[in-house]
This record gives structure tokens, sequence and C-alpha cells, in this order.
């Protein structure tokens, strides 16, 4: 892929090698599988369309991510206003059609469990264990993609790490 | 001493440079607190990864992206239309547009020399002339109207663009309605 922008291949590649990180990221940071992938479906569509003046490479992925960031970041603000709203806590865990019977009903505690956990994160913090445990990438990536220092990286995991495990105390889950 | 906190994040992270990370594997050998606070951190990452499910190998993600950007195109309003002006031809419209502006409201005397600017040299609109006619005084009104003359047909003009407002009956705008043009 071209530094200096993508033509419609290098889109196609782009989109097949990333598109499964960064719904990973944002499933992590909404919550929903299904809201997840419309977010990565539009950071993606922001990006075909600007593709001949955005960077490519790990550029074009540090992008989508803070698109995704955003647009998570504003649907999560509009569920908050929502929920105050209308006073109803609307999510149902929905099920895995690749699962069948107990094995189902544990993957969706799982689930839900975790969901639930990072939810109660802070969200500066929650994006950056985000992307530290399911991405795997480096605090130098994330302070790129954040745009903060990496030393202010090493603290949001750490302290994001702070409110895990004191979330985890307080509801009692079964940590492995 | 221990390390601190954050700096045990790092190190479970890996992101610690040879020289720290050297020194607290070191520290970790004699400490079973820092030990116990890396078994934390193991098992909240058990935790975070235990929900593994993912949409990783499905095939119609592309054709499932198409059909999205398809939907946001058909739905996305028109974006509106920039007019680009160029700067001398904008210019020239305001100086115009000055200049008529100028003309419009400049009277010249007869030397030709700029006089005063006049906003509205016309007379003032009449007032608003507002008379009632209590329903014992209608019939002295119509024989104010009439002349006096009874079974003639009188037309009694009235000034152009006077207003007339009424209260009570509604013959009275039959004969106050009609303004002389």
């Amino acid at each position: 892929m071209s530094i200096d922008g993508a033509d419609d291949q290098d889109f196609a590649e782009l989109f097949e090698d990333f598109f499964d990180d960064l719904h990973r990221v944002a499933w992590r940071i909404c919550g929903r599988p299904e809201v997840a992938e419309e977010l990565c479906q539009e950071a993606f569509l922001r990006y075909y369309e600007r593709r001949n003046k955005l960077p490519g490479g790990i550029e074009a992925r540090y992008w989508l991510i803070r698109v995704v960031k955003n647009l998570a970041f504003n649907y999560e603000k509009r569920q908050v206003r929502e929920r105050d709203a209308y006073r109803v806590y609307s999510w149902q865990p929905r099920m895995d059609s690749r699962n069948d019977g107990e094995l189902a009903v544990l993957a969706e505690d799982s689930r839900e469990n975790v969901r639930k956990a990072l939810q109660e994160i802070p969200y500066k913090l929650r994006i950056a264990l985000i992307l530290k445990e399911y991405s795997g990438y480096h605090y130098s990536d994330i302070s790129r993609i954040l745009n903060i220092s990496e030393g202010n990286v090493k603290i949001r995991v750490f302290r994001a790490r702070q409110y895990l495990m004191n979330i985890l105390q307080k509801g009692e889950q079964h940590v492995p | 001493m221990c390390p601190e906190a954050k700096t045990l994040s790092a190190y479970f992270d890996g992101e610690l440079a040879e020289s720290a990370r050297a020194g607290v594997e070191s520290h970790l050998k004699g400490c079973p607190a820092c030990r116990a606070a890396l078994d934390i951190f193991n098992a909240q990452r058990a935790f975070l990864l235990a929900d593994s499910s993912d949409i990783s190998g499905r095939d119609d993600r592309i054709q499932r992206f198409w059909r999205y950007a398809g939907t946001v195109r058909l739905n996305r309003l028109p974006a509106p239309r920039r007019i680009s002006v160029p700067l001398p031809l904008a210019v020239a419209a305001m100086l115009v547009l000055a200049a008529a502006t100028v003309f419009n409201f400049v009277r010249f005397d007869g030397n030709s020399r700029p006089g005063i600017i006049v906003l509205d040299s016309r007379p003032q609109a009449p007032t608003m002339v507002t008379f009632t006619i209590t329903p014992g005084e209608l019939d002295n009104f119509f024989a104010v109207l009439e002349g006096g003359v009874q079974g003639d047909e009188i037309i009694h003009e009235l000034p152009a663009g006077l207003p007339v407002s009424r209260f009570g009956d509604p013959m009275i705008i039959r004969s106050a309605s009609e303004g002389a043009p």
C-alpha cells in the first residue's frame, strides 16, 4: 500500500487484514458486537471515501482505530442519555449460533461479565487497556493512536487494571 | 524496595527496558507480594480473554460492508453546493452594490454637489383614524355620509390609504372600506 494513498485493491487488502482486529477493539469499547460491526463499517466507509488523501500502512490502522474510538464514545454518550431518559436497560444478550446448550450459556455469561466489567472502567482508561489486551499494541503504538505520551499510556493501563481489580472483587466475578 | 505498581504493570506488558526488567525480575524472586500482584494481572488477562467470541472467519464481511456503504450512500443527503465566487468578482459586486445604495439615498442639488443623505423624502403616511359609531348613532352617521338626502345614491370617497378600523356593524365597512385610488 502506498504511503500517500490507497487504491481499491489496497483498500480491500486493508479491510480483510484489519477488520477483525478493529471489530475486536470496537466490541470491547461499546460492549455490543452488532453495534461494533456497524462502527467498523462506518470507519472503513469514511476511510474509503478519503482513501486518496489518507495515509496507508500502519498509519491507516491507527486512523481507523481513532475513528472507531470516537464513534464508540459518541455511541456510549447517546446510550447514557437514552438510559437516563427512559430508565430502561435494554441490552439483551444474543446467542452465538456456533454454540449450543450449556456451552452457549457459559459463553454468554462470560461475555456479559466481561462487558459489564469493561463498561465500568472510565472511558479513557478502558481504551488504553483494550488496545493493550485485545490488540496487543505496544505502549508506543497506543500513544500514537491516542495522541498521548507513552508515560501516559503506562499510567492509564495501570489505572484501568486497578479499576478492573476493584470491579471484579466488588462483583465477585469468577476470575480464572 | 518494591517497584511501583505501575512499573509492575509495565513489566507485565513487557514494556520495560532491559535493565529495568532485570531489576524487577531480581526483585520478584524474593517478594511474594509483587508476585501476587502479577498473578492478579494474569488473572485479569485471562478473564478478559475468556470472552473469545468474535466474528473472525466470517467471509461475507466485505459484502456486508458494501451493502452498508450502499445504504449509507442512498440515505445520505446531498451535500450543499458550495458556490465559489472569484475574489475580484465579489469585490466588484460589493462596489456596485455600495454605489447603487449611495446613489439611491444621496440627493444632488443644482450645482451637482452632493447633498445630505435623505432617508425618506416622502410625506408621512396618514395616521390611523379611528372612529367609533354606537348603534344609536348609526343612522346619523349614514345621514352625514349621504348628505342628509334620503333615497339618492351617494358615493363617499375616503382618502387613499386611510386605514379604517371598525368596531361594530359591518355595514360601516361597506361604506368606508372603499378609498379613492
